[in-house]
Order: structure tokens, then C-alpha cells, then sequence
């Protein structure tokens, strides 16, 4: 029964990943593939990670995995900001149009 | 004089997750004592005080919430993403913040992130303005509505600020 769920569970990161990778390749400017490897991985990693709790559950610690889980999800908003940024002061091609303002009214260009 | 521990909380999560992520014995331990002592010291220029948290069942709900939300939304951009890219509108949002502590504006901007569709991208100067990246937007309006609604609301009523 343990090994059905940690399958999967597997298999369900798996799967989420994989369309995180296609949604690199697919998706047509910079800012819009930002979205595939930052947002399916989430679900993807937590998949995995999940599957790694189960599959330890009973026998060991899995506070461990767990932490990593946790490490991912305070990470990922972090770099996804950063290489936003970069992309925006560089004013890169995107379908989107561009803001003329960083954020709002009253902003300073970059 | 400085406080030996200007942030206790911060120190105890620290040595927790080191004695957590390696093992417990003597020197590791020590090890833990040292990082949880130095590393709030050295980054006491960035840090800022938490706010007190004053209902814990709203951060529980929403912990829920944000889980529930990553699978759907997971659901939704794989689809989005296998579909026909063509036909993908992307654009940029402003998203006007009731929040003002910095902590406050971190966890949402953070959430938006993490719930696959948006990302946070800049805040304005001021930080009243947080501008986002959504990857398929059909109505602007009611995109900023739910997002205020579903994780601004929450974040208000759990913390005292």
C-alpha cells in the first residue's frame, strides 16, 4: 500500500516537472516561460518530496524532507523575482506590453 | 550593548533546522550554537521585527487554502501550457497593497508567486504597488479582486499589523 502512494505520488512529480520543462521550450518570451520551471516544480519537487516523506514514514526521521519542501517554496518566489527584475530593467522582448513604470503611478523608470 | 540574541526566535528555527538537516551529536550541536549566535548578527541590517501572529486558525486555513490552490492552479497551467501557446494572452498587473508590513507584503507576494499563473515581478518605490506577470489574464479586474480577496483578507486577520 506504502508503495502505491510513494508510485504515486512519484509519478505525479514526475509528470509536473515534465510540464514544466515543455512549458521552457514552448512558451514564447521570457516572461511567460518564467512560469514553467518556477510554478510546475512546485508542485512537482512537493510531489517527489511528499513521496520521499511516505516512503521513510515508520522508519526514520522525515522532518527532513519536509524542511527541504519548505526551503523550495521560500526560495522560489525569491529567484523568480530576481530574474523578473532582470528581464524588466533590460526591457526584453516580451508579448505582454511592457509597463512604462516599474509599478503604479508616481514610479520611478528603472 | 547589543543583545547577545537580538532575534531568539530566529536563532532556535536556525539551530533546529541544522540539527535537523545534519544529526545530533556533540559537535554539530556546537556547530548549530555558533550559526544560530552569528548569522542573526550578520544579517541584523535586513531584519525585521516579526508581527505578532493573532489567530493562528486563520494561518492554518490559509496554509490550506495556498495547497489546495497550487494543485489546481498547477492543474490549470499544465494544461494552458500543453494547449495552444498562440492563443496564451499574457500581461502585466498592478496590484494596489492593503498590507504595509514588510513581512505582510513578503507572504503575498510570495503566495502570488508560488500559486502557479502569477508572478511577482517589482514593487513600486514605495512598496503600495506590487506589479505581477500572469501568464494567461482574460478579466484584469477580477484577477486583483481574488487575489485580495483569497490571500490579502487572510493575511491581514492572522497578523497584528
Amino acid at each position: 500500500m506504502q508503495d502505491v502512494i510513494v508510485s504515486l505520488l512519484l509519478l505525479v512529480g514526475s509528470f509536473f516537472i515534465l510540464v514544466g520543462a515543455i512549458g521552457l521550450v514552448r512558451l514564447p518570451d521570457f516572461f511567460m516561460r518564467l512560469h514553467g520551471p518556477t510554478k510546475s516544480t512546485t508542485l512537482g519537487v512537493g510531489g517527489m518530496l511528499l513521496a520521499a516523506v511516505v516512503h521513510a514514514a515508520g522508519r526514520d526521521f522525515s522532518l527532513r524532507e519536509s524542511l527541504i519542501t519548505l526551503f523550495l517554496f521560500v526560495t522560489a518566489p525569491v529567484s523568480a523575482y530576481l530574474l523578473g527584475q532582470a528581464g524588466l530593467r533590460r526591457r526584453i522582448m516580451s508579448r505582454a506590453p511592457l509597463p512604462d513604470e516599474v509599478s503604479g503611478p508616481g514610479c520611478r523608470q528603472p | 550593548m547589543k543583545k547577545a540574541l537580538p532575534f531568539p526566535l530566529l536563532s532556535l528555527a536556525l539551530a533546529a533546522c541544522w540539527v535537523t538537516l545534519t544529526e545530533i551529536s556533540p559537535s554539530h550541536l556546537a556547530l548549530a550554537f555558533v550559526l544560530a549566535v552569528a548569522i542573526p548578527h550578520i544579517t541584523e541590517p535586513f531584519l525585521v521585527e516579526l508581527p505578532g501572529i493573532r489567530s493562528i486558525g486563520t494561518a492554518l486555513r490559509l496554509a490550506g487554502l495556498v495547497a489546495w490552490d497550487i494543485v489546481l492552479a498547477n492543474i490549470a497551467v499544465a494544461r494552458l501550457v500543453l494547449g495552444p501557446v498562440a492563443r496564451l494572452r499574457p500581461g502585466f498587473v498592478h496590484v494596489p497593497l492593503a498590507v504595509t508590513h514588510p513581512h505582510a507584503i513578503a507572504l503575498f507576494a510570495s503566495i502570488v508567486s508560488i500559486v502557479p499563473g502569477s508572478l511577482s515581478i517589482a514593487f513600486s518605490p514605495d512598496a503600495r504597488t506590487l506589479l505581477l506577470h500572469v501568464l494567461h489574464l482574460e478579466d484584469e479586474q477580477q484577477f486583483v479582486a481574488k487575489l485580495k480577496e483569497r490571500y490579502e483578507r487572510p493575511i491581514m486577520d492572522m497578523l497584528k499589523c
